[in-house]
C-alpha cells in the first residue's frame, strides 16, 4: 500500500473514532509511516540484558535530534548500551551512532568521522551549543560515566568532559538518566542539570520476582537509594562549577527520570521540572539569585490528585491549552495512567489525567519518552508517548504487556484528547520495548517527525504524513545577548484567524532525550501571522507582524 | 473488600470448627484432628496470621479433601500470605469439591483481578455469576475489572447490578457505591457520583475513603468549603494509616491554596510530610 493510500484508510478510521458531537469540527488526522531502513538508520540499542536483571538493563534509550552541520536538516544521535556488568562498549554493536540526514529522506552513520561512539553505558543525550560557537554540542549521560563531545563544526567532535568538569563521577560515581541545557542565571550561556536515579552496584543487585526461572523481575525503585541531581553552572570559559549545592538542588534526593524546563510563574527565571520514578515529582523554582526552591507539592505536580507517587518517566513542560502557561505531561506505567497537570497560573496547576479523558485513555500504558507537538498542525498540541512497561516479563505477573505500543493523543482543543494511534498507522503502533522519543521535522515539510529507540530492535523513524491542509511556522532562533540557542526564550503567535498560541525554546524533551530546538506551531487555516512576539531571556522583547507561514524562519536575537 | 470478606469466612468456619471440635469422639480420631486443624486454621487466619493459617488448614485438607470451606480458606489465607499459586489452587479444588457453587470462582475472579489478569477475572466471575447473578460481589468485581480495562459502559453495568443485589442485603456494603461514585467522578458527572459517594458514607459513617472522594469530587466542582469538610473529616475518621492520611492532607493543602490560605496548607504540607515519612 502507498504512503498515501494508506493515509487516505486512516484518515477513514479517525473520522470514526471521533464522535462529530463531541467537537466542533472533525480533527485532522495524524499518520506516520515508519521509514528508518529505508532511510538507512538502522540504530538497535543494546541494553545487554541478563538473567540477573540488572535495573540498568531497562533504562537506557536517549536519543537526541542535533543538527551538528548546520545544513538545515536535522541530524539524529543514539545512545547505547554496553557489555553488563562490566559497563564497556567491547564492540562496534554498542557504539553511541550519529546519523547525518543527507537532506533527500535517508541519512548517513558518521560516527567515526565524528569521533562520538561514546564509552561506558549510556542512557541519555542533551543537545546544545554550550560554548556560543553556532555549532550544537552533545551531553552524554551514562551510568558512572557522563561525556561531553565539543562540536568543531567540520564534522568532528573532542571529549571535553575532563577540562569541562562535568564527568559526574566526583566525589562518587552515579547512574545518571537525563540531562538538560537551559540558562538558569540568565547569563548568556547554557547550563546543565543533570538527572540522577538511583545508587546501583552489580555486586547487591538484589532478587525480585517469583525464584523461578524466567520469573526474575527488574526490581522496584525502592529496593535503591535514591540520588540528588546535579546543577553546573557554565562558566563561560568551556568549563563548568558544580553548583549543585549552594544552588539548593542537592538539597533533594529523588530517583530521577525525564527533566524539562519552562518559566511556569513567568518570572522571567526559567524552572525545571523532574519526573520521578515512584516519588515525588520535583518542581525547582528559580528564584533568580542562584538558588531553587523545590515547590512540587505546594504546586500540585508532586503527586497525582490522589495524592500518590507514580512512575513518572517522561516529561514535557509545554502549553497545551493555549492559555499561556504552560503545563506538564508525564507518561507512567500500566494501571498509573499518564497524569496532565494544567497550570492554573498563580504557581499552582491541577491533575486533569481524567477530566482530559487521557486517564482512561492511559490506564493499560506504559510509556517511557513522549512530547507535546503539534503533529496535525490543527493549531493544538498533541501528544505522542513511546509505549513499554519497565518489565520485560509483565504478562507472567498481570494482563498487561511488556512490549507496547506508541500512543498518539489527538488534542480536541477543548481540554480534552482522543486516542488517535490506530489512525495514526500500524507503524506507529507496533509493540516493542520502547523507550526515548525524540522529535523534529527531517524533511522540512513543516511536519513534525519522530525517532524512537527500541530495546534490542531497530529504532523507528516515523515520518509524519498527515495531510498537509494546515498552515504551520518554524521559528529558530539565535540568540546574541542571551544564549545562542535562544533556550528559554518565549514566543507568543497570533494567527491571521485571531488564534493565539504560546511556546518556548527547549531542546529537552521526553525521556533521556532531546528533541529539535526549532519552535513548531500549527497554524491551522492560518496563512500568517499577524504578530509573532519573542521574549528572549536576556529580557528582549522583539516583535514581528505579518509573517507568512509554511515556513522555518530564523531571528536574530537584536543586539 | 478481601480482608473484611475473608475475615467473615474465616469467623464462619471457625464456629464450624469450634463445633466439630466439641464432637466427642476420641482425640486421636481422624475427624477430631481435621477439626482441630480447621479451628488453629481459623484462629490463625482471623489472627490475621494467614501463612501460618495456610499450613494448617493445608493439612487438614490432606486428611480430608472434600472440605470446600476449608479449600476456600486456604485459598483466601495464601492470597492473604501472598501466595497467589496456592491461592489460585485452593480455589479451583474448592470448585471441584462443589461445582454447583458460585463463591468459589467469586474468589478466583478476585484474585485474577487483584493479580491484574483481567481475562481470566473476567472468566472467573462471568462463571460465578452464571450460578448465582444474585451474589453482588461478583458484578462489584467485575465491575472493577472492566473499569480497569477501560471499559466504562459495561463497568457502569456492572456497577448497578451490583448495587441493586447489595441493596437487598440485610446490611449492604459501601463499597459497590464508592467505586461507582470515583468511576462517575472520573468521567466527569459529578451530580451522578456525588449521589453514590453520599450513599457510601452513610453505609460506611467514619469511613475516610467516602469522605476523601466526597472531598476531591468538590474539589473538582470548585466547591472548596464541602472539600475542606469532607477532608477534615477523612482525617478525623482517622481509619487510615499515615500514607493515605498523607494522601488527604495533600488534597487538603490544594484546597487551602485555592482558599488563599497559604498558612493552612502549608501545615497540611508539613503534616503530609511528616506522614509520608512515618
Amino acid at each position: 500500500m502507498t504512503s498515501v493510500s494508506r493515509a487516505a484508510c486512516f484518515l477513514v478510521a479517525l473520522a470514526a473514532l471521533f464522535p462529530a458531537a463531541d467537537r466542533p469540527e472533525p480533527v485532522a488526522a495524524i499518520v506516520f509511516v515508519e521509514r528508518a531502513r529505508g532511510a538507512g538508520v538502522n540504530f538497535v540499542l543494546q541494553n545487554q540484558a541478563t538473567e540477573n536483571k540488572y535495573q540498568v538493563e531497562t533504562m537506557p534509550g536517549g536519543l537526541g535530534v542535533i543538527d551538528f552541520d548546520n545544513d538545515g536538516f536535522e541530524d539524529l544521535y543514539f545512545v547505547n548500551g554496553a557489555t553488563m556488568p562490566e559497563l564497556k562498549k567491547n564492540g562496534s554493536s554498542f557504539w553511541n551512532r550519529l546519523y547525518r540526514n543527507n537532506g533527500d529522506g535517508t541519512f548517513s552513520d558518521v560516527t567515526e568521522k565524528a569521533g562520538v561512539a561514546g564509552e561506558g553505558y549510556g542512557m541519555a543525550v542533551a543537545v546544545g551549543d554550550y560554548d556560543n560557537d553556532r555549532r550544537s554540542d552533545l551531553f552524554v549521560a551514562g551510568v558512572n560515566r557522563n561525556i561531553l563531545y565539543r562540536n568543531h563544526g567540520d564534522g568532528t567532535f573532542t571529549d571535553v568532559t575532563k577540562q569541562a568538569g562535568v564527568a559526574g563521577d566526583q566525589p562518587v560515581k552515579r547512574w545518571s538518566i537525563s540531562a538538560g541545557w537551559f540558562d538558569y542565571n540568565r547569563d548568556g550561556y547554557l547550563d546543565l542539570l543533570v538527572v540522577n536515579y538511583c545508587q546501583w552496584d552489580p555486586n547487591t543487585e538484589p532478587y525480585c520476582g517469583q525464584r523461578k526461572p524466567g520469573y526474575r523481575t527488574y526490581c522496584h525503585p525502592k529496593h535503591y537509594q535514591g540520588l540528588a541531581n546535579t546543577l553546573y553552572r557554565n562558566n563561560g570559559d568551556g568549563t563548568f562549577t558544580d553548583v549543585s549545592v549552594e544552588s539548593g538542588i542537592a538539597q533533594h534526593i529523588g530517583k530521577g527520570m525525564g527533566v524539562a524546563f519552562a518559566d511556569y510563574d513567568d518570572d522571567g527565571w526559567v524552572d525545571a521540572f523532574v519526573a520521578n520514578d515512584t516519588v515525588q515529582n520535583f518542581l525547582f523554582r528559580n528564584q533568580g539569585n542562584g538558588r531553587f526552591a523545590e515547590v512540587g507539592l505546594r504546586a500540585g505536580v508532586g503527586l497525582n490528585e490522589n495524592g500518590l507517587a507514580v512512575s513518572s518517566m517522561g516529561v514535557d513542560f509545554r502549553d497545551i491549552n493555549n492559555d499561556g502557561r504552560p503545563d506538564l505531561f508525564t507518561t507512567a506505567l500500566s494501571n498509573e495512567t499518564f497524569p496532565l497537570f494544567l497550570n492554573r497560573g498563580g504557581g499552582v496547576f491541577q491533575d486533569m489525567t481524567y477530566p482530559s479523558r487521557l486517564g482512561f485513555l492511559s490506564l493499560p500504558s506504559g510509556g517511557f519518552g513522549n512530547g507535546v507537538f503539534d503533529l496535525n498542525n490543527d493549531g493544538w498540541k498533541d501528544i505522542f508517548t513511546a509505549g513499554s512497561h519497565v518489565m520485560d516479563n509483565q504478562e507472567l505477573y498481570s494482563s498487561r504487556r511488556s512490549k507496547q505500543p506508541n500512543r498518539v493523543f489527538a488534542n480536541l482543543g477543548q481540554g480534552t484528547f482522543a486516542d488517535a494511534a490506530a489512525a495514526a498507522g500500524p507503524d506507529t503502533w507496533k509493540a516493542r520495548f520502547h523507550r526515548g522519543a525524540a522529535f523534529g521535522d527531517f524533511n522540512n515539510d513543516g511536519r513534525i517527525d519522530v525517532a524512537v529507540s527500541c530495546l534490542n530492535e531497530p529504532a523507528e523513524l516515523l515520518w509524519n504524513i498527515s495531510p498537509a491542509a494546515h498552515h504551520w511556522i518554524q521559528i529558530e532562533l539565535e540568540g546574541r545577548r542571551s544564549n545562542r540557542d535562544g533556550a528559554g526564550a518565549k514566543i507568543r503567535v497570533v494567527g491571521d484567524t485571531g488564534q493565539v498560541q504560546y511556546n518556548h525554546v527547549t531542546t529537552s524533551v521526553g525521556y533521556a532525550c532531546s528533541s529539535t530546538r526549532r519552535v513548531h506551531f500549527g497554524l491551522g487555516t492560518a496563512s500568517r501571522l499577524k504578530e509573532l512576539e519573542i521574549r528572549w531571556p536576556s529580557g528582549q522583547i522583539q516583535r514581528l507582524s505579518d509573517a507568512r507561514a509554511d515556513r522555518r524562519l530564523q531571528v536574530l536575537e537584536p543586539d | 473488600m478481601m480482608l473484611r470478606a475473608a475475615l467473615a469466612v474465616g469467623a464462619w468456619l471457625f464456629s464450624a470448627s469450634a463445633a466439630a471440635g466439641g464432637d466427642c469422639r476420641g482425640a486421636s480420631s481422624p475427624e477430631q484432628s481435621v477439626a482441630e486443624l480447621n479451628q488453629m486454621g481459623a484462629k490463625l487466619f482471623a489472627s490475621e496470621r494467614p501463612r501460618e493459617a495456610a499450613e494448617y488448614l493445608r493439612r487438614s485438607l490432606q486428611l480430608n479433601p472434600r472440605q470446600q470451606a476449608v479449600a476456600k480458606l486456604l485459598g483466601l489465607s495464601c492470597q492473604l500470605a501472598n501466595d497467589p499459586e496456592g491461592a489460585e489452587g485452593a480455589f479451583r479444588r474448592a470448585i471441584e469439591i462443589h461445582s454447583r457453587d458460585g463463591e468459589p470462582w467469586f474468589y478466583l475472579g478476585r484474585l485474577y483481578y487483584e493479580q491484574n489478569f483481567f481475562d481470566q477475572a473476567r472468566e472467573a466471575l462471568h462463571a460465578s455469576l452464571e450460578l448465582n447473578s444474585r451474589d453482588h460481589r461478583p458484578h462489584y468485581c467485575l465491575a472493577l475489572t472492566l473499569e480497569a480495562e477501560g471499559q466504562t459502559d459495561a463497568s457502569e453495568a456492572e456497577y448497578g447490578e451490583a448495587i441493586r443485589w447489595n441493596q437487598k442485603r440485610e446490611k449492604p456494603d459501601a463499597g459497590p457505591h464508592l467505586s461507582y461514585g470515583v468511576l462517575l467522578t472520573k468521567l466527569g458527572r459529578l451530580e451522578e457520583g456525588e449521589k453514590q459517594l453520599l450513599l457510601a458514607e452513610k453505609l460506611q459513617p467514619g469511613g475516610w475513603q467516602p469522605c476523601f472522594e466526597l472531598g476531591k469530587l468538590y474539589y473538582r466542582k470548585g466547591d472548596l468549603k464541602s472539600a475542606e469538610q469532607q477532608l477534615t473529616a477523612a482525617l478525623q475518621n482517622g481509619a487510615a494509616g499515615p500514607q493515605d492520611q498523607a494522601r488527604v492532607c495533600h488534597l487538603l493543602a490544594r484546597v487551602y491554596i485555592d482558599l488563599g490560605r497559604d498558612a493552612d496548607a502549608e501545615r497540611v504540607l508539613a503534616e503530609m510530610r511528616g506522614k509520608a515519612h512515618r
